[in-house]
């Protein structure tokens, strides 16, 4: 019977609050209902018109109605401190898996508005509570904990008030039209540190010179005919008279490759964690390398958009297309 | 806005537009980008005309003129200068490099190491360049005008983003239209029609347009517009990285610039519109396939002009 | 289903909300002083600084063996200080007490909430000892208080700075409360009034004002000295003439020599009633109506005694009260608060054409000696009369034609004979003296008569259209039962001092000039204060007549006024109709009812235009300027070409470009050429 009702409830929720990147909470969204705290205002509002009765005491009366009057009003305060305010998706951390994921909010109001202590939830994973005081518009972030890799789909936001007096609880419900990334758990450290040695630290020692080039300084020489006059070594002219004349050398490594399928462990999920410290390291070392998995391939290169695409792919592995 | 500004404007562009043909909107932003005393990124293949039009606008505002090419091996000091050590009185004296000039043109720019164009950016942003401990003033105005290859080859290096926003707008002359390209198979040869160019203005004439350029009036509901853009960029899924104030800052001055262009004393969604690739196509990073100004005019396309907040 | 809610945490108190909470709490308990014992107010401030000191970290919580013996010492203290239980006071105390130690123990929100609603039941406790004006008002702004704490705790705001915090939680409260008021108010009309289930300890009464049911020399002088209010009276038919205003409280029949009484014994007001409702009680019959009727309401002050004050013979009267053979009308209980009666009375009707026995035997008591020199007087009265009416008419004469003078400081009369002592040696005295030795002189010939004890007069108050009658105004005469003319009024001071009865006392005691003498300050010295206090006099007994007394037979008179016949289903419509209209009022107030993102009217203006024009095939791109709309719109619809441009025009120039004292006309423009385009 119960859960009759609260599939029920699930489905009206689901009609009234269709999942969107930007949601402006309006009537047909705010559920609202008399907290604990109402509930024992009304019982004193009971003993109080009680009083008033045998006692005939008009002015018992009326602080006991004042105060039944409150709550009715009240209602009123604690909707629209909901009401016209909206939530905007902006975007979502991608993080490892088993790390939070972190979800950044815009939440916006009128102009004329305010509102006051609001408070967003994702119930056992995070909670937090603004104001829209001086600014129409704030962000906020919120967090939720992750199990597996792949794409991250956040579970709706309980958004409530007990502004102004906690008589009342405004609250809905706002699903968020937005994924994020849950790249891999990299594997522990040591591990590939192991593996670095073998296969990429070779290759590093092997980094080439490259002469004729302008980034760092390699040394001097005497000059020779048709060295440019810009590289002639002015100082040590001023010292010995003698020309001489600067060279510079540039570095470049040659690319390394992480490959699927050089990995020994057994398991998918295991090899794309190793293939994630891979890339990371990788990163941190500043070193070219590309990424070779079963149906893709990225090309060697470096730099932070391409860490990004890395991980894309290791953590959509399998599933869709990047 | 004296009754003579708008004249001197339109006798400037038709000036530039004999040189350049069949560029009119790439010659206005270029112009527009001189008035908001920003420097402009030319992105082009070779031979598009990218120096005729450095050249002939530097000629049309009566500014003197300076090339340097990039390369690999160009330092620092063959752009600032250096100070070079003269035997005949045993002291060091400073010579000027090309970058003491009110027009430079940067060719090539990312062919040059990031030393050699972090030093051009630094002079860019200060105005003035640092060398043995003395300082030198850059000449004013100070337009910088670099051009880029848009394919990276092999021993170029890009531009970090952060650097590219020093730009205030990014264009490409792209090839020209079937007329204007007959019309300059037969001979109209714009290098030979540079040395006919009258100079329209100087730089006293200059400075008094440049200062014009923050009077043109923004309206409330303008900024509305530009801020329902600007959030536009920040907030949709399409953009790794939105507009940066600074960003929304260039939109700004190259529309009132623009408008200034019109000779319109207060800006229109149009100029916002007519400036927002060049200003937003650098600026923005997608995290698809669509980047730069396919990408900005994407983003035009799905931003209301019409509405405000304000009640 | 709800359980979705996320409980809220146990959120701490702020310093802030502590000093909120302090607060309140001394401006609850400000009021209970004057009733209550004053050492309370010092266990509060006690126990507040504690708090506070606590709060900013001087001192540590104190355990729990510290605050339970605390607790112990404040009930004994309470009791040791005379309250016993049960009685208001003693609840009253233990619960302040209780008020005042929770602000030690309070760190959570739910205690805070504990605090601020006892502060309400405190609130509303205190209306019990006093209903004044003041006490309203004072008992409102504690709300307003009351509230902004409870504002104050629920939600801390970053933002703003401490002054700021206040006045926001003070302007939220005020908001909140004025919000209710409407509401507050139907509520206050419309809720049914119950009868008592069970009667609770009433707040002691210190004192007794006003007369008391015994007349010795002296009494009443007394009472003159004040200007206090006794009854407010306003008539809904024509007021009796001035010197027609007896307003009879009790009928005193035992003598003892001194001293008037109503019984030979002393009886407590229980037994009273009894004694009446047995003995005496009213017996229509006996009351043969004729002359003219006034109908009035009265609304008595807290006199803590059950005497009413009624023009008698009553022949009707509403309300919870007990009516005796002698015409009175008394309350069932002493006056702890004011009550409201109405009352319809004729008195020229004649009471009692045969006397009772019993009545009689009262009527003619007197002590067996004593006062030997006024029996001989009456005796050589009477035989000079002849008979009875002669007779008194001869003792009216007497006081008007012998030498006495009306005065408010009598000489003393001693003990014994005290009859004597005026009628033959002072000849000095107070309506006490005159009417007490008429009634002896009567009875000392066998003709039965009794003194009566009330108020005569009263001060017309004409911007309320209502009767004053204050303590001064209190007045003592006799009745003479005549044979086939029943009980007859006689008034001999008004043989010494007519002015007394025609005009009021203080025209009486001119001469004297002894008229509230010993209250200098009284506003009554300064005449041009009598219009303010008239005023200030007539906002007390609106808030009397409609605040205070409005129970249920004032809710079925003032909704039959307001609603013709009554009937559940139209009450019913009556109610949800006001509710209905006060939700819309309350929506429009707090802005509920706009749209949540208006846009500017020249925006929705424009968007207007493009839907007209948008039905006629010419859809508008998000991105198309007005000006880019404008041109692909004249291509669409060559023939409204014009009006297109002149809209489109308009509408740029007041967008983009007009200053700011343009606009209006501007819109107004806009507006004329958006009715142009169809």
């Amino acid at each position: 019977m119960f859960e009759a009702i609260q599939a029920q409830f699930e489905q009206m929720v689901k009609q009234r609050l269709p999942s969107a990147r930007t949601t402006t909470l309006d009537q047909r969204k705010i559920f609202i209902v008399p907290s604990k705290t109402a509930m024992a205002l009304l019982v004193m509002i009971i003993v109080l018109f009680l009083l008033g009765i045998n006692f005939q005491n008009s002015l018992v009366y009326a602080v006991c109605f004042w105060l039944l009057a409150m709550l009715v009003v009240n209602v009123l305060h604690t909707w629209r401190n909901l009401s016209g305010l909206s939530i905007t998706a902006i975007h979502i951390q991608p993080c490892f898996a088993g790390e939070k994921a972190v979800l950044e909010l815009e939440l916006a109001c009128d102009p004329k508005q305010q509102k006051f202590a609001i408070d967003l939830t994702w119930p056992h994973e995070d909670r937090t509570q603004v104001n829209l005081v001086s600014t129409q518009t704030t962000r906020l972030k919120l967090s939720h904990s992750t199990q597996t890799r792949g794409r991250f789909t956040p579970p709706r936001i309980h958004i409530s008030t007990h502004y102004p007096t906690g008589l009342a609880v405004a609250w809905s419900y706002v699903s968020v039209d937005i994924s994020g990334l849950v790249y891999p758990a990299p594997a522990p450290k040591n591990q590939s540190q192991e593996h670095r040695h073998t296969t990429a630290a070779n290759q590093q020692q092997s980094g080439k010179e490259l002469s004729g080039g302008s980034n760092d300084f390699g040394g001097i020489r005497s000059y020779q005919a048709g060295d440019t006059p810009k590289h002639i070594h002015w100082g040590q002219y001023a010292k010995t008279g003698k020309l001489h004349t600067k060279v510079f050398v540039d570095y470049a490594s040659p690319d390394l490759w992480l490959d699927w399928n050089t990995l020994n462990q057994p398991g998918i999920e295991a090899r794309l964690s190793q293939l994630c410290r891979q890339v990371l390291d990788a990163h941190q070392a500043q070193q070219k390398y590309g990424l070779k998995l079963p149906g893709v391939t990225i090309a060697p290169a470096k730099g932070e958009a391409h860490q990004v695409r890395c991980l894309q792919a290791l953590a959509l592995f399998g599933g869709e297309h990047v | 806005m004296t009754t003579a500004t708008p004249q001197l404007i339109q006798a400037a562009l038709q000036q530039l537009n004999a040189v350049i043909l069949g560029k009119e909107h790439t010659v206005k932003l270029a112009l527009s980008c001189l008035l908001a005393d920003g420097h402009l990124l030319l992105e082009d293949l070779p031979g598009m005309g990218k120096t005729t039009l450095a050249h002939a606008l530097a000629k049309v505002c009566g500014l003197d003129y300076q090339r340097v090419q990039f390369t690999s091996d160009l330092l620092p000091a063959d752009l600032i200068g250096a100070s070079i050590f003269e035997p005949t009185n045993a002291s060091f004296r400073f010579h000027q490099g090309p970058l003491f000039s009110q027009v430079v043109l940067a060719d090539e720019l990312n062919r040059a190491t990031p030393k050699a164009q972090s030093a051009l950016l630094e002079a860019m942003e200060e105005q003035q360049v640092s060398v043995d401990r003395q300082t030198y003033a850059l000449p004013q105005p100070f337009f910088v005008i670099a051009t880029q290859n848009p394919q990276s080859q092999s021993g170029t290096f890009p531009l970090p983003e952060s650097q590219l926003d020093r730009f205030l707008l990014r264009i490409s002359l792209g090839y020209p239209d079937p007329v204007a390209e007959r019309d300059m198979l037969k001979g109209r040869n714009g290098r030979s029609l540079l040395q006919s160019l009258k100079p329209i203005l100087n730089p006293t004439r200059l400075q008094g347009l440049q200062s014009l350029v923050p009077q043109v009036k923004l309206s409330d509901a303008l900024l509305d517009y530009v801020q329902r853009l600007i959030a536009y960029t920040r907030q949709s899924e399409e953009c790794h990285l939105g507009l940066s104030p600074r960003g929304a800052q260039a939109l700004v001055r190259s529309a009132q610039s623009w408008a200034l262009l019109q000779a319109r004393a207060h800006v229109l969604p149009e100029d916002v519109q007519a400036v927002f690739a060049a200003v937003a196509g650098h600026r923005l990073v997608g995290r698809h396939e669509t980047q730069g100004e396919q990408l900005a005019r994407h983003i035009l396309s799905k931003v209301d002009v019409i509405g405000s907040r304000h009640v | 289903m709800f359980k979705t809610s996320t409980p809220q945490p146990q959120a701490f108190i702020t310093y802030t909300g502590m000093i909120w909470l302090l607060a309140a709490q001394l401006i609850v308990m400000l009021p209970f002083t004057t009733s209550l014992p004053p050492w309370l107010i010092v266990v509060v401030v006690f126990a507040a600084g504690w708090r506070l000191r606590v709060l900013a970290g001087k001192m540590t919580q104190p355990s729990t063996l510290i605050k339970a013996s605390l607790l112990l010492v404040g009930i004994a203290a309470v009791f040791m200080s005379g309250l016993r239980l049960p009685s208001l006071e003693a609840m009253s105390a233990l619960l302040l007490l209780g008020f005042a130690f929770k602000a030690i123990e309070a760190v959570k929100r739910r205690d805070a909430l504990v605090v601020i609603f006892t502060g309400y039941f405190l609130v509303a406790l205190n209306f019990l000892y006093s209903q004044s004006i003041f006490a309203g008002v004072y008992g409102t702004l504690s709300l307003i208080v009351l509230t902004g704490a409870l504002v104050g705790v629920q939600q801390t705001i970053e933002e703003f700075t401490p002054s700021q915090q206040v006045r926001f939680n003070f302007w939220v409260a005020g908001q909140i409360l004025l919000q209710c008021l409407p509401l507050m108010v139907l509520i206050f009309i419309f809720a049914p009034r119950f009868q008592a289930f069970w009667t609770l300890p009433m707040p002691m009464e210190q004192t007794t004002r006003g007369i008391s049911d015994r007349m010795a020399p002296g009494d009443i002088e007394k009472l003159s000295q004040s200007d206090d209010l006794a009854f407010r009276v306003s008539f809904k038919s024509e007021r009796p003439a001035q010197s027609k205003l007896y307003w009879q409280g009790l009928v005193l029949n035992y003598f003892d020599g001194h001293e008037w009484r109503q019984f030979a014994n002393e009886q407590a007001i229980e037994e009273l009633q009894w004694t009446i409702k047995k003995d005496y009680g009213y017996e229509p019959l006996n009351l043969k109506t004729q002359g003219p009727s006034y109908e009035y309401e009265a609304i008595y002050e807290q006199s803590g005694q059950p005497w009413l004050f009624t023009l008698s013979p009553t022949t009707e009267v509403q309300g919870d009260v007990l009516r005796a053979a002698d015409y009175r009308v008394m309350a069932k209980q002493p006056l702890q608060s004011p009550l409201l009666i109405r009352a319809v009375s004729r008195p020229d009707s004649i009471r009692d054409l045969t006397l009772s026995p019993k009545l009689q035997d009262l009527a003619l008591q007197l002590p067996k000696q004593g006062d030997k020199r006024s029996r001989e007087l009456a005796q050589r009265l009477y035989a000079e009369a002849g008979d009875e009416r002669a007779y008194i008419q001869t003792v009216m004469n007497h006081f008007r034609e012998q030498n006495f003078f009306y005065t408010l400081h009598p000489p003393l009369l001693g003990e014994k004979d005290t009859i004597d002592g005026f009628l033959f040696d002072s000849q000095r005295g107070f309506c006490s003296h005159y009417a007490g030795s008429f009634v002896f002189l009567m009875r000392a010939v066998g003709i039965p008569a009794r003194v009566v004890i009330g108020y005569q007069g009263g001060e017309w108050n004409e911007q309320g259209k209502y009767l004053a009658v204050h303590q001064f105004d209190a007045h003592a005469w006799a009745e003479v039962w005549l044979p086939g003319q029943g009980w007859l009024r006689f008034d001999p001071t008004s043989m010494v001092a007519p002015e007394r009865t025609e005009q009021n006392l203080e025209a009486a005691l001119k001469k004297e000039g002894s008229f509230l003498e010993k209250s200098v300050f009284s506003s009554r010295k300064f005449a041009w204060l009598n219009s303010i206090r008239q005023q200030l006099d007539s906002m007390q007994y609106g808030w009397q007549r409609w605040v205070l007394s409005y129970d249920s037979d004032s809710q079925t008179a003032l909704l039959t006024k307001l609603l013709g016949e009554l009937s559940f289903t139209k009450i019913a419509l009556v109610i949800m109709a006001l509710f209905g209209s006060l939700i819309l009022v309350w929506m429009v107030w707090l802005g509920l009812t706009r749209k949540t993102h208006p846009e500017a009217l020249e925006d929705r203006l424009y968007r207007r235009f493009t839907e007209r024009l948008g039905k006629q095939g010419c859809e508008r791109r998000l991105d198309q300027t007005p000006n880019d709309y404008a041109q692909m719109a004249i291509q669409a619809l060559p023939q409204q070409a014009e009006q297109i441009l002149a809209f489109t025009q308009t509408y740029q120039n007041l967008v983009y470009s007009c200053e700011d004292k343009q606009r209006s006309s501007l819109l107004r423009e806009l507006r004329r050429l958006l009715g142009q385009i169809r």
